[in-house]
């Protein structure tokens, strides 16, 4: 037993045995992470990372969809909504000259209207026709945020403030 | 001055956040298309503003610090731990708030869209990285593993920001950080807005703060009671 001169003791002594335990906590939880992202990252690419196909890019490959579950996205034609007693009907527009008149089966949401992008998911009737089914309806509004002025006084060059 | 400056930045950031929810729910006019629900307009963003870009950047910069040996420091560990703890509050509020304002705007709680999924992703990845530093009982380990977790996970970051332009959402563009930088939004929505990014910039430094300073207390009461502890045991051979 080593003694120095003023008799400190230094005799080594065992370390505790914790590199074991924290390799087995580290692995724990890297492997509960990856778990973690696997499952979260599998249900956001479960179809695709688009969430939703245009009016327009459906109408370039209509028969590849054919009457396949989509998300059908595009704009709702002004005066073409009809309220039915299980959700309503409307004709749904791409930026070109594509259109799709949606059967919707359920209520649709409060910001729903005339004008406003939506998501609609279902599937086409037919093959290649363009009644749409629809079983939800998803208002995907844009990143414009303007005041509520029903009579908004405009200038003479037609802006607003 | 510092003694001040270091007393104020409580209240300030208490005033700034009284000052946007008395703006936000009160002053700003309801917006055309979303109404009332439009006034989580002065939260949410502020929220993943704090979460993707202050809160994981400062993590990302203090680990880097901290890797860089010229740098390295208990305080730059403890600056990423508290940086990330806050960001993972912000992150779960974004999450929150933008659940409340889908489900009446977009009619839907939750989507798996490239936004959301990703700040999910962040979520998991800021818990990970808490968890690792719990997992890992010596310092300079834990540290070094913490930073190299936080610097990965930053890579995310912008993952999350581009998801909006890279892929199709249902979550809306940028309103501020767009591709043309022009804000989309007109009049005092947009100066409350501003206010509110102001005002959580001072709360997420405030709480980082705090946190700091509690984690270096921490750190300098392990380090007294090691020395004790050696001091102990000095005495234990000098009587033995």
């Amino acid at each position: 037993m080593p003694i120095t001169e003023t008799g400190l003791d230094l005799t080594p002594v065992e370390p505790p045995h914790t590199a074991k335990k924290t390799r087995r906590r580290t692995t724990l939880v890297v492997m509960v992470v990856v778990l973690a992202l696997g499952g979260l990252l599998s249900q956001g690419l479960l179809h695709s990372l688009d969430f939703f196909k245009t009016v327009d890019e459906v109408a370039a490959q209509r028969s590849a969809v054919g009457r396949s579950e989509i998300r059908l996205e595009g704009t709702v034609q002004s005066g073409s909504v009809t309220r039915t007693s299980t959700g309503a009907t409307f004709i749904l527009r791409g930026s070109g000259k594509s259109s799709a008149f949606v059967v919707a089966h359920a209520q649709p949401p409060q910001l729903f209207r005339g004008n406003i992008p939506v998501v609609a998911v279902g599937r086409f009737t037919t093959k290649l026709g363009w009644t749409f089914d629809c079983s939800q309806i998803m208002v995907k509004h844009t990143a414009d945020y303007k005041a509520a002025h029903p009579q908004r006084v405009k200038a003479s060059d037609g802006t607003v403030r | 001055m510092k003694e001040l400056a270091r007393r104020s930045l409580g209240p300030a950031a208490l005033l700034a956040f009284l000052g946007t929810m008395v703006l936000g729910l009160f002053v700003t006019p309801r917006d055309e298309v979303q109404g009332n629900l439009a006034r989580l307009l002065y939260i949410h963003p502020a929220e993943a503003w704090i979460a993707l870009y202050v809160g994981f950047g400062s993590a990302t910069i203090a680990s880097i610090l901290y890797l860089w040996p010229r740098t390295r420091s208990a305080g730059m560990d403890v600056a990423a731990e508290a940086s990330v703890e806050v960001s993972l509050i912000f992150i779960l509020l974004t999450l929150l708030t933008g659940s409340l304002w889908g489900r009446p705007a977009w009619g839907v709680w939750w989507v798996w869209d490239a936004r959301l999924t990703s700040t999910a992703v962040l979520g998991v990845l800021a818990l990970g990285y808490l968890a690792l530093r719990r997992a890992t009982d010596d310092p300079q380990l834990r540290a070094r593993r913490s930073a190299v977790m936080a610097i990965l996970s930053a890579v995310n970051v912008p993952i999350v920001h581009f998801s909006v332009l890279w892929w199709k959402t249902l979550h809306q563009g940028a309103t501020v950080f767009n591709p043309g930088l022009k804000l989309k939004v007109h009049g005092i929505m947009a100066e409350t807005m501003l206010l509110s990014f102001v005002a959580f910039t001072l709360v997420f430094a405030w709480l980082v703060r705090e946190r700091y300073r509690f984690g270096m207390t921490r750190v300098q009461r392990q380090d007294e009671v090691l020395a004790e502890a050696v001091a102990n045991r000095q005495q234990e051979g000098i009587h033995s």
